[in-house]
């Protein structure tokens, strides 16, 4: 017969206590079974998500990490009893922010590093956190279950991801065990270990909440049209619009932030260990392949080097996607072989070329030495030109570029690379002093040439196009200069030769603008200097036609023009001087352009550009930039001018914002000054808005606000004292101190009473909220402030506790 | 179902507590202004454990131990401990019944419900283990027979700390015996007053014993109780913890012993049922742990009681949430 007294005990909610049903073998064995679903769901989801860019090694520390992070995290939580508490919203809390945080992590990683996930990989991310989390506590049936269930969500989509077949194998085994685990967990239930009569209500939110957006989901669909539509920008791998991704993995798109695959590739990109591929287009690399296919017919050719043919993909010839654009290129759609891949749009750019390096930096194509006045023309260049070798640099061959007696005004060798797209030359970019070039398994000199004094040249038609340069070259440090001897008239005589139609003004002025200069690179400081302030750069100024001497016009009447009027009139100015200088022509590689996620520069076909330059003696040629806007490569800042810089960039940024920065300092000294309370704020918040659910967690609850509280008065709770004693000793002697005595009696009930005990009053909500609404923060403050803390641990027990409770 | 819901105070509890409060204010009215040794002395009685009063001669132990003799109505028993006590004269001993041709069993002063011991440490240790086998057992063997002692049976044992000439001080494995060790301590001025008021106004006259307020059983009924009040698991791990924090103690010889860990959580229980609660809470384990601790565990320092806070403020206590 049931009696009442059983009825009350059925119609409480739900316990979440039952554990291992502490020490049962079967408890243990479920939990084992649990923890292995989890650890293969995640195992499954790290093969598939790693399968395409990670190697094995790398999946397999992070498999060990995650396991032992479950092992010892599970062995710590059990033997430490970590959760025991009958609250499980703390642990909940924790487990969706776990979860949720692998959102905040990416929007970091994307923000700062070039580290990103592709979204379904980033959802299954929050799965796998959460499952790894509850897999932790699984000892404890709720997590437990959540854990399985979540174990199998994960491993169903994970599955779909990798491409070994013996992945299979594993989701196999995954179904055993769960059905394995679904038998233990129903014999538990059957042996009377759970607490199977249970009810559990459902909140009202949710009663109001899940309709709701079932109906949202209804009015969407006619919205939404029959077609369900990706969400664009969202799902950068739905694919099929043509839409790119830098993330996109295993679409049609090749996003930038993948690495290079091995298999099927199906593009080109200008990278360094790009696989070799067979192609229409003309090569710098060549093969012969004597094998029965239908040949390949290049429509052009070209100067190649052969290839050893190990090197040979073993692929079909097929239509080849090019991928030119900036960023990580390469070139790849990883699906296995057997599965068949759509065709690959050309990803086609704008620029030239690539610069990966420093910049600004000035890629020189072309010098004239010769001026009438209008033209300027390049003698041709001389036989007894030095000759270029080849060298091996760290296993790499390097051609070497002749340099003569070294002068100390140059900073340190640095690298560019020139990744090339549409040069349509033979020349190499390079800047003034350049001292090497680099190409992939070009290991012979008689590949290059010199096309003019310090500019070289590949014998071949033009530069092969998605090809990787390496440039070594060293820019100018003018700090040393003004302190070298540097002799700026040397060279043959023709740089020094001025335009003989020109009257002297051209000289006068030179002279002028350098009278206070001293001889050397000061005069042509100073020259530069006044061309820069009081000249305007303008691309779009012409010379009239019956013009004769441009820079005479350039320099006295219209006195704005395009850079190579900027560069003619320093020659002509410096050479008027007597210094040695020349026209130098190629590509200005803007920072502006900078790409900072791709690392590099883009130069486009507008960035054609002239300068001059100057002669330091011998063939060491220094590069003079006169045009307003346009700068010369700085050698590598020190230590000290990089922290100078940044300290004027922080006060630069300061000042432009300063307003908004005062308000955000004044907001956070005053969130500083009241941390406390806003603290204490949002908790009570919390406190209101998601209350428990049953009557204990409720004064739990509120225990854990009220000692927060106090300690935030300045009144750290000992370790060993309870937060009722605590809360008691603090406000003994206060006006209310009986409304807390009250609540601790219920608090300690709530912690520590057994589950069939009543509580020691009525309606314990309105105790907590009676003690929440008296003992604010502010009055546990106002008790600090009187009184000091050391004198409140009193060893001995209040003995008139029961009877203050029951008065 | 066998769900049994603990009414939350029930009635008959009810009336167990009023009948407790009135041996507390019995013993408040003989032991004025102790009302935490009365507390605890209640607390030791529940527990059924034994109690070691360690004080000065004429500080009221041996009228307290009177007083609740009287006030609980069972047999009282007082031994006068001296070098020359054996243990046939606690235990009791057989004796040749010349009509009957048989030994007779005359049992001792152990054969009562209270005894008091008074200077304990002055027996020799082998009248004291005859005594103190009596406490742990409850029973006593003579002659190869066992007497059971009374189900009830409370010993108040009682030291002088500062007399040491002529003293056997009872060893620690003996001292585990007992619950709890009390010093009464001289009354505060006010009470001393009212005590020689309360001399004047009885005119010298003998008190005359009062009526019991306990039934016969009824004691070790409570006490049955007593041992049944609930403790939660992370309550009992943090008595562990505390038990081992004892033991590793560089200034604690002796840690506490699992017998000793048992009779703390008795105690407790006992406290929590003072306080009219049917479970115990962590501020019981420290509310008890000075006397508990006090008798059983061998301090290095002059001051034991700074060693046992130091204990207790360093082992974290479980808050509930």
């Amino acid at each position: 017969m049931r009696d009442d007294t059983e009825l009350k005990v059925d119609s409480k909610p739900a316990s979440i206590s039952v554990g291992f049903q502490d020490e049962s073998t079967s408890g243990r064995f479920t939990y084992w079974l649990a923890l292995i679903q989890a650890l293969l769901a995640t195992s499954v989801l790290e093969i598939g998500a790693g399968d395409a860019d990670q190697s094995t090694r790398i999946i397999v520390l992070t498999l060990a990490f995650e396991m032992s992070i479950v092992l010892v995290g599970g062995l710590m939580a059990h033997q430490w009893d970590i959760g025991a508490g009958v609250s499980s919203r703390p642990r909940l809390i924790w487990i969706v922010s776990l979860a949720i945080g692998t959102f905040f992590i990416e929007v970091a990683a994307r923000s700062s590093a070039n580290a990103m996930l592709p979204l379904e990989l980033l959802l299954l991310a929050g799965f796998r956190n959460a499952t790894l989390a509850l897999a932790i506590f699984a000892h404890r049936q709720d997590c437990q279950r959540m854990c399985c269930s979540l174990s199998t969500f994960l491993i169903i989509f994970a599955s779909t991801l990798a491409s070994q077949l013996w992945v299979l194998l594993l989701v196999v085994v995954f179904a055993i065990i769960g059905i394995w685990w679904l038998m233990n967990t129903y014999w538990q239930s059957l042996k009377g270990h759970l607490t199977g009569n249970s009810e559990r209500e459902m909140s009202r939110r949710w009663l109001i909440g899940i309709p709701l957006i079932v109906l949202l989901a209804l009015i969407g669909l006619p919205v939404a049209g029959s077609q369900t539509h990706a969400l664009r920008g969202f799902m950068p791998s739905s694919g099929g619009t043509q839409w790119y991704d830098e993330n996109a993995r295993s679409g049609v798109g090749d996003g930038d932030n993948l690495v290079a695959g091995t298999e099927n590739i199906q593009s080109f990109a200008p990278i360094d260990d790009a696989p070799f591929l067979s192609s229409h287009e003309p090569s710098l690399y060549d093969l012969f392949d004597d094998a029965y296919d239908e040949p390949v017919k290049p429509r052009q050719s070209d100067r190649a080097i052969a290839l050893d043919s190990k090197l040979a993909s073993k692929q079909k010839e097929r239509h080849l996607a090019t991928s030119e654009q900036n960023g990580k290129q390469f070139s790849t759609i990883r699906k296995s072989s057997d599965t068949k891949s759509r065709k690959v749009g050309d990803r086609d750019s704008s620029a030239l070329l690539y610069v990966k390096g420093r910049v600004p930096v000035h890629l020189k194509l072309e010098v004239f030495d010769q001026y009438d006045g209008v033209n300027w023309r390049a003698e041709p260049l001389a036989a007894n030109h030095s000759q270029l070798t080849m060298q091996t640099v760290q296993g790499l061959p390097w051609l070497q570029i002749p340099s003569l007696k070294a002068l100390e005004v140059f900073a340190s060798p640095e690298t560019h690379a020139l990744r090339i797209i549409h040069l349509d030359t033979n020349r190499v970019p390079a800047p003034t002093q350049l001292l090497g070039i680099h190409i992939d398994r070009l290991d012979r000199a008689d590949f290059y040439k010199w096309a003019q004094p310090g500019v070289v040249q590949m014998d071949r038609d033009k530069l092969p196009a998605l090809t990787v340069m390496h440039i070594q070259s060293r820019c100018i440090d003018e700090r040393k200069i003004l302190h070298s001897l540097a002799h700026f008239s040397g060279g043959s005589a023709i740089y020094r030769q001025v335009f003989d139609g020109a009257d002297s003004d051209v000289e006068e002025l030179a002279r002028e603008w350098t009278r206070n200069a001293a001889p050397g690179w000061p005069q042509v400081q100073s020259i530069v200097e006044r061309l820069r302030q009081d000249y305007v750069h303008d691309r779009d100024v012409r010379a009239p036609e019956d013009c004769e001497h441009t820079v005479g016009h350039f320099l006295f009447e219209s006195r704005r023009g395009p850079d190579y009027l900027f560069a003619s009139t320093v020659v002509q100015m410096l050479r008027s001087l007597g210094f040695s200088a020349r026209l130098a022509s190629g590509f200005y590689a803007n920072p502006a352009r900078y790409d900072r996620r791709g690392g590099q520069t883009p130069v486009l076909p507008e960035d054609v550009h002239f300068w001059a330059e100057v002669n330091a003696g011998n063939e060491n040629w220094l590069p003079v930039e006169a045009t307003p806007g346009y700068d010369l490569l700085l050698p590598p800042p020190t230590t000290i001018e990089q922290l100078q810089a940044a300290a004027l960039a922080t006060w630069r940024f300061a000042w432009r914002n300063a307003p908004t920065l005062l308000l955000a300092v004044a907001a956070l000294m005053g969130a500083g000054v009241r941390r406390r309370f806003i603290a204490d704020g949002i908790r009570t918040l919390f406190w209101r808005l998601f209350p428990a659910r049953n009557e204990r967690e409720r004064v739990l609850q509120t225990l854990r606000l009220l000692d927060h509280r106090c300690c935030r008065s300045a009144r750290s709770r000992p370790h060993g004292v309870s937060p009722t004693r605590w809360l008691a000793q603090v406000t003994v002697h206060q006006p209310d101190h009986q409304v807390l005595l009250k609540f601790a009696r219920l608090a300690d009930w709530a912690s520590f009473a057994p589950n069939q005990t009543l509580a020691p009053c009525g309606r314990p909500a309105d105790v907590c909220r009676e003690a929440v609404r008296v003992w604010s923060l502010r009055r546990f403050i106002a008790i600090a402030k009187k009184a000091p803390a050391s004198k409140l641990f009193i060893a001995q027990p209040p003995l008139n506790h029961r009877n203050a409770i029951t008065a | 179902m066998n769900s049994v819901l603990i009414q939350h105070p029930p009635q008959r509890v009810e009336r167990i507590h009023d009948r407790i409060e009135r041996v507390r204010d019995r013993l408040n009215a003989v032991l004025r202004g102790k009302a935490d040794v009365v507390h605890f002395v209640l607390a030791c009685l529940l527990a059924r454990g034994h109690l070691l009063l360690e004080d000065r001669p004429g500080l009221g132990k041996t009228t307290l131990a009177k007083a609740l003799a009287d006030a609980l109505g069972g047999r009282f028993a007082r031994v006068q401990c001296t070098p020359d006590l054996l243990p046939s004269d606690i235990t009791g001993f057989s004796i040749f019944n010349q009509k009957t041709h048989e030994f007779e069993f005359r049992p001792g002063p152990v054969f009562s419900d209270i005894l008091l011991a008074d200077e304990i440490n002055r027996a020799t240790p082998r009248t004291q283990s005859a005594l103190l086998e009596a406490m742990a057992e409850r029973q006593v063997t003579v002659d190869t027979l066992r007497h059971p002692l009374a189900s009830e049976f409370f010993v108040v044992a009682t030291q002088n700390p500062h007399e040491q000439h002529g003293t056997y001080p009872l060893p620690e494995a003996q001292l585990d015996r007992f619950a709890i060790k009390l010093s009464i301590g001289y009354p505060e001025p006010d009470d001393e007053r009212l005590m020689l008021a309360g001399a004047v106004a009885s005119s010298g006259k003998l008190a005359v014993s009062q009526e019991p307020l306990f039934e016969p059983g009824q004691l070790a009924r409570v006490q049955s109780e007593v041992a049944g009040i609930a403790v939660a698991e992370s309550v009992q791990s943090y008595l562990v913890r505390l038990a081992e924090r004892t033991r590793r103690h560089p200034e604690i010889a002796v840690g506490l012993s699992p017998r000793g860990l048992l009779t703390w959580q008795r105690m407790a229980q006992a406290w929590a049922f003072l306080d009219d609660r049917s479970f115990v809470t962590p501020n019981d384990v420290q509310d008890v742990a000075l006397p508990v601790l006090l008798v059983r565990l061998a301090i290095d320092r002059d001051a034991p009681a700074v060693v046992i806070g130091e204990i207790l403020k360093q082992v974290e206590v479980p808050t509930g949430y």
